[in-house]
C-alpha cells in the first residue's frame, strides 16, 4: 500500500454506514438478500442458482444451491462471475466518469489533478489519489445526471402484454415491412418470420435470470418517470432475425403508442417511425452493418436529449444514427415500451440502464484513440491536444503550443488522456473485478468474503473493503475468455440414434 | 424446386480442408441438468433409493448430493462400447420403440433371448419384438470403424448455410449443417455398399460413388473446374432418391427417380446399393427391398474408387454402419411380396427375402414355416361357418443364420406400456430404452423394464437419462422426449 494512499478500509465502511443510514431500506436488503437469487456463471456460459454465502482463499466460493443438500465449495478455476441480483441500490449524483487503463472505471467528482496525482471523490465518500498515468478517460457527466434504474432484477414494476389484434385494423406500410395499425396504435408487423419455427422460447416477455426473454409477439413495458433528457440503454441478443419496436415517453405501457417516440431495429436497419412530428409515420432508417446480436449480446444505447430535441441511438458505443428536430418531448409521455414483432425466434434484453440528464451534451462518449498528447472535448464540440498541467478549483489548465489556457471545467465534456498505462495488478485466482450499482468496477486480489465485509487489495487503489450487498455483479478468471452456453451438438441427433 | 436444380445445389465447390472428423468420444466430461435451468460439469457417482444424486466437480473437493426431483437429464460421455463379436451380434427393435443390442442366444415362439454386454442375459417375450437386424459378421472389403483416413471439406455455404463437418461419433457419421466427407475406399468394378441413414424432418444428402475426388463440387460449374474423373451422384432427399451421371463437358443427365415408401414411415432405413460396371447397372435397396435397379444405357460413368458423402444443410443426418460387403455380382432382387402383413419375413444376404411364420432363430439356423410356392404362408383364419378349414402343407425351410440379415415379426401383441415415473434412456451406441430406475452405483444401474422386467446394467451402456418431471415421477405416465422417439 503506498503511504500517501488513504486506506479505503475507513472511508468504505463509514460511507457505507452512512448509505445505511440514509436507506435504511438499502441497508436491510445488503443484510437479507434473497436465500437463493445469486447467480454463478461459468466460462462456459452454464449458470448455478443459489446463494454466494461466504469465499475463502484456502476452500473457494462456498455456494448454497437450492436444490443441493449441503453447501458446497467451488473453486474458482471456471468460474466467470457471480451475479447479485439483489444489491443495494445507491443514489448516485456522480459528476463524472473515469476510465482506467486496466479497465477499471469509477464514478465520481475530480478534486484535483497535478503531473503525477488524480484526486478523485468516489461515491465511497472519501477522496481517493490515484497515479495519472493510470487514468484513460475523464467523461464530465452532463447536469444533474442520474441514474434512476439498473436491472431488471426480477419482473417487478414491468408491464407485460400479448399482443392482441382485433376490432378496427388497417394495415400500412413502414419501411418495407406491413404493419398492423389499430385505433391509431401499431400492433404488430407482418413478417415473413411470423409463423416461422424456431427454438422454443416463452410465448411472451418473461423474466429470467436477468433477462426478459420472448420467442413471441408481445409487449414490455415500464414507467421510468421519462422527463427531459434521459439515456436508455440495454443489452440485446437474439438467435436469428428479429425486429423490435420501441417507444420513448410513451403515454402507454402495454402498447407502441404511434403519437410518441418509436424506432423499429431490426436485424438489418434502425428507422424512426414516429417522432412526435407534424410527419407521421416518416421513416428515416438507416443500414446496420456488423450486427450480430446472435454472436454476442449487443450494447444498444438511445440518448434522448431534450434540449437538442434529438434522439441518437449507439449500438456497441458507436453512433449509428441520430434523427433531429424531433420537436420536445414534454407533450409526450414518461414510459418506456418495447415490442417484438416476430415469432419463432427468442429475443432477449438485459443490463437496463435508465439515466436522466440535463443540458445539451450527452453521457459518455467513446474514447478517442491514445495519441501522445491530451485531448480535451468541449460542449461546443471544439477539440484542443496540449498537455493538460492541471485541475484545480473547477479549472482546467491546458499548455498548447506554449501557451497556457484556463478552461473552466463546465465547459469540458471529456478528456482523453495521452498513453496511460494499468497498475499492474497481480493475476493469480483470487484477481476478481467488483461491479457496482450504477456503474463502476474496480479489480483487486480477494482476501476475504462473509457475511460482514467483502476484503481485498487493490494495486491501484489500495486496501478495499464492501459490505456485502453492496456489490452486483463479481467477476472472475479476468483474462479467460467468455462464452455462451455451447449448442450441444449431441442433443441435435438424438432423434438420429435409435 | 425442380429436381435438377435440387441435385446441383447438392453439390458444392469448396477449398480443400484435409482434416478428419471430429470426434466426440471421451471429449468432454458428463453433465447434470437441473430443473431451474443448471448444469454442472462432471462424474455421476450415484443415484441412490432416498432419490439423493451424488455428483463430482472437479473444482469441488466433496461430490454434492442433488435431490432426484430437480434433476432434469444427464448426459454421459462413456467409453467405446466394446466390440460386438461374431456371436450372430444383432439390435433388436422392441414394439414400443426400445432398441437394445447383443448377441443372438436364441429365438422361439415365446421368448428372445439376448446376450449382452451391459446387462447379461435379457429374456424378451417375442411378441414384444419387431424386427432383429443381425451385424454383419464376415470381413468387409471395407468398414468405416472411425474418422481417420476420410477427407473433410468445406462447403463454404454456397447455398447460403452455414458450413459445418461432419462429426464422428460411435461409429457413426453425423452432420447437421451443410458438410462434405469422403474417402477412397477402393470399390470394385462390382461393389456393394450397405450404410444405415437417418434422418429428423427434410434432408439432403448426395452419394457420390465412383468419384475420384475427395472435395465436394459445385454441379453447376463442373464444366469450369479442374479435371476429375466421372462418378454417379445419389442424391436422397427425403422421400425420393435420384441418380445422376456427372462427367466433365457433357450434359447431366439422370436416372429414373425412385420413390422410398419406407422413407414416409420412419426416419431410420438401412440403405444398399450394388454397382456392375460390366453389366453397366446401379441398384439400390432400402430395408432388404430392392426397389430400382437402373441400367446405364450410356454405359457405367464411374471413374473412380471412392465415395463422398454431401449433406446439404437441411436437417440433421447420420450415416452409420457403413461398409463395403463381399458380392459375386449376381442381383438376387427376385423377391415373395412381403407388404402383407400377418406374416414374419427374413431377408438373407443375397437379397432374397423368405416370408411365412418364423419358428425359431436357434443352433445357428433361422426355422421358417412357408408353403410349398414359396409365397407367404398365411395364417389360419376362422372362416365363416367357424368351421376350420385344413391349411396347405407347410415347408419347413431351415437357413444358416449366418445367411440371415435381418428378421421382422408379425405383430402379435400390443406395445408394452410404459411404467409409470420411467426414465427416457439413450444408449452409448444409440438406441432409447425406458425403465423405472432403482439405482445407480458404481457397480451397476438397477432398473425395471415393461419388458424384460428387473436388470442390473453397466453404466457404461448409458449415454443419456432424462428424468420424467416429479408428477410423473409420482405416477403419472408421459411421453417419450421428442429427442428420443
Amino acid at each position: 500500500m503506498s503511504a500517501d494512499r488513504p486506506s479505503l478500509l475507513c472511508l468504505l465502511a463509514l460511507c457505507l454506514c452512512l448509505a445505511a443510514q440514509a436507506n435504511p431500506a438499502a441497508a436491510a436488503d445488503a443484510e437479507a438478500p434473497s436465500s437463493s437469487a445469486d447467480l454463478l456463471q461459468f466460462l462456459d456460459g452454464t449458470i448455478l442458482h443459489g446463494a454466494l454465502k461466504s469465499v475463502e482463499i484456502a476452500r473457494g466460493l462456498r455456494w448454497e444451491h437450492p436444490e443441493a443438500n449441503a453447501p458446497f465449495d467451488l473453486a474458482p478455476a471456471q468460474v466467470a462471475l457471480v451475479r447479485f441480483p439483489n444489491a443495494s441500490s445507491l443514489a448516485l449524483a456522480p459528476s463524472c466518469h473515469i476510465r482506467f487503463a486496466g479497465g477499471d472505471d469509477l464514478f465520481g467528482s475530480v478534486v484535483s489533478l497535478d503531473g503525477g496525482t488524480l484526486e478523485l471523490n468516489t461515491w465511497f465518500g472519501g477522496t481517493l489519489k490515484i497515479p495519472r498515468a493510470a487514468v484513460q478517460t475523464i467523461n464530465f457527466l452532463p447536469r444533474n445526471y442520474s441514474i434512476v434504474y439498473e436491472g431488471p432484477a426480477d419482473a417487478s414494476g414491468w408491464v407485460v402484454t400479448a399482443s392482441q389484434q382485433g376490432g378496427a385494423i388497417r394495415q400500412v406500410v413502414l419501411n418495407g415491412n406491413a404493419f398492423i395499425v389499430q385505433n391509431g396504435v401499431l400492433m404488430i408487423s407482418e413478417s415473413a418470420d411470423v409463423a416461422r419455427s424456431g427454438p422454443p422460447g416463452p410465448p411472451n416477455w418473461t423474466y429470467q435470470d436477468g433477462n426478459f426473454a420472448t420467442a413471441g409477439a408481445g409487449t414490455l413495458g415500464r414507467n421510468f418517470n421519462l422527463t427531459g433528457s434521459s439515456t436508455i440503454e440495454f443489452d440485446l441478443s437474439c438467435n436469428g432475425p428479429f425486429s423490435l419496436l420501441f417507444g420513448f415517453y410513451s403515454p402507454a405501457l402495454n402498447r407502441v403508442d404511434m403519437n410518441t417516440l418509436v424506432v423499429e431495429l431490426d436485424s438489418s436497419q434502425i428507422a424512426l417511425l414516429r417522432a412526435g412530428v407534424p410527419t407521421p409515420n416518416e421513416v428515416r432508417n438507416v443500414t446496420l452493418t456488423n450486427w450480430d446480436p446472435a454472436s454476442k449480446p449487443a450494447r444498444v444505447t438511445f440518448h434522448c436529449n431534450s434540449e437538442e430535441a434529438s434522439l441518437a441511438a449507439l449500438v456497441d458505443g458507436v453512433e449509428v444514427k441520430r434523427w433531429t428536430n424531433l420537436g420536445g418531448f414534454a407533450s409526450l409521455g414518461t414510459g418506456f415500451v418495447a415490442q417484438n414483432q416476430s415469432a419463432g425466434r427468442t429475443v432477449k434484453l438485459s443490463h437496463f440502464k435508465i439515466s436522466k440528464w440535463e443540458g445539451r451534451c450527452e453521457p459518455d462518449i467513446a474514447p478517442a484513440p491514445a495519441t501522445n498528447a491530451d485531448l480535451l472535448l468541449l460542449i461546443n464540440h471544439d477539440q484542443a491536444a496540449g498537455k493538460i498541467e492541471r485541475i484545480a478549483a473547477g479549472t482546467l489548465d491546458l499548455s498548447l503550443g506554449g501557451t497556457l489556457l484556463h478552461i473552466p471545467c463546465g465547459r469540458v465534456r471529456q478528456i482523453d488522456f495521452a498513453q496511460s498505462s494499468a497498475v499492474p495488478e497481480p493475476r493469480g485466482p483470487w484477481e476478481v473485478r467488483a461491479v457496482f450499482p450504477g456503474g463502476g468496477s474496480v479489480s483487486f486480489q480477494l482476501e476475504k468474503w462473509d457475511d460482514k465485509t467483502i476484503a481485498g487489495h487493490s494495486a491501484l487503489f489500495g486496501p478495499l473493503a464492501f459490505p456485502p450487498g453492496s456489490i452486483r455483479e463479481m467477476e472472475f478468471n479476468l483474462d479467460r475468455p467468455r462464452t455462451e452456453p455451447a449448442a450441444n451438438l449431441e442433443n441435435q441427433f438424438d432423434a438420429l440414434d435409435q | 424446386m425442380p429436381w435438377t436444380n435440387k441435385l446441383g445445389a447438392l453439390l458444392f465447390l469448396a477449398a480443400a480442408l484435409a482434416a478428419p472428423a471430429a470426434d466426440w468420444t471421451n471429449s468432454a466430461p458428463a453433465t447434470l441438468l437441473l430443473r431451474n435451468g443448471d448444469s454442472l460439469d462432471g462424474t455421476l457417482l450415484s443415484i441412490d433409493t432416498r432419490q439423493v444424486v451424488r455428483w463430482k466437480h472437479a473444482d469441488v473437493a466433496e461430490p454434492i448430493e442433488f435431490k432426484l426431483d430437480s434433476i432434469s437429464q444427464l448426459d454421459l460421455r462413456p467409453p467405446a462400447a466394446p466390440d460386438r463379436g461374431t456371436n450372430h451380434p444383432c439390435k433388436a427393435l422392441l414394439t414400443q420403440g426400445d432398441a437394445l443390442e447383443g448377441s443372438l442366444i436364441s429365438c422361439n415362439g415365446e421368448t428372445l433371448l439376448l446376450q449382452t454386454w451391459y446387462a447379461g442375459q435379457l429374456s424378451i417375450p417375442r411378441g414384444q419384438v419387431q424386427f432383429i437386424t443381425f451385424f454383419p459378421t464376415t470381413p468387409d472389403l471395407f468398414t468405416a470403424a472411425g474418422p481417420e483416413g476420410w477427407t473433410q471439406g468445406v462447403t463454404s455455404g454456397v447455398l447460403g448455410v452455414e458450413a459445418g463437418q461432419w462429426i464422428y461419433r460411435d461409429g457413426a457419421f453425423y452432420a447437421a449443417k451443410s458438410a462434405s466427407i469422403a474417402r477412397d475406399i477402393k470399390l470394385p468394378d462390382t461393389a456393394d455398399l450397405q450404410f444405415d441413414l437417418a434422418w429428423s424432418g427434410d434432408f439432403g444428402l448426395s452419394v457420390a460413388l465412383y468419384t475420384d475426388s475427395l472435395q465436394p463440387m459445385l454441379i453447376a460449374d463442373k464444366d469450369k473446374l479442374p479435371d476429375f474423373g466421372a462418378f454417379y451422384s445419389m442424391v436422397f432427399r427425403s422421400t425420393v432418391v435420384q441418380v445422376a451421371r456427372i462427367k466433365k463437358m457433357e450434359n447431366l443427365s439422370y436416372l429414373s427417380p425412385v420413390f422410398i415408401p419406407a422413407a414416409s414411415q420412419t426416419n431410420n432405413v438401412h440403405i444398399q446399393v450394388r454397382a456392375s460396371k460390366k453389366s453397366n447397372t446401379l441398384a439400390l435397396a432400402v430395408d432388404g427391398q430392392w426397389l430400382q435397379v437402373w441400367n446405364d444405357t450410356n454405359g457405367f460413368v464411374g471413374q473412380g474408387t471412392g465415395v463422398r458423402f454431401v449433406h446439404n444443410g437441411n436437417g440433421p443426418v447420420k450415416v452409420s454402419n457403413l461398409r463395403l460387403a463381399p458380392w459375386d455380382g449376381i442381383l438376387g432382387t427376385n423377391q415373395p411380396d412381403t407388404s402383407a402383413s400377418g406374416h414374419d419375413v427374413a431377408w438373407l444376404a443375397d437379397s432374397t427375402a423368405l416370408a411365412g411364420v418364423i419358428d425359431s432363430l436357434a443352433d445357428g439356423k433361422l426355422t421358417l414355416r412357408t408353403n410349398a410356392t414359396g409365397r407367404p404362408f398365411p395364417r389360419p383364419e376362422p372362416p365363416a361357418d367357424g368351421n376350420m378349414a385344413a391349411p396347405a402343407p407347410p415347408n419347413q425351410v431351415e437357413v444358416p443364420l449366418d445367411r440371415v440379415t435381418r428378421v421382422a415379426f408379425a405383430r402379435q401383441a400390443e406395445p408394452a406400456r410404459e411404467l409409470p415415473g420411467s426414465v427416457h434412456a439413450l444408449l452409448a451406441r444409440g438406441g432409447p430404452l425406458t425403465f423405472q430406475l432403482e439405482s445407480w452405483t458404481a457397480d451397476g444401474l438397477s432398473l425395471r423394464s415393461p419388458i424384460f422386467g428387473d436388470a442390473k446394467f453397466d453404466p457404461n451402456a448409458f449415454r443419456r437419462l432424462v428424468f420424467p418431471p416429479p408428477a410423473a415421477a409420482a405416477g403419472a405416465v408421459t411421453n417419450r422426449p421428442a429427442g428420443l422417439r
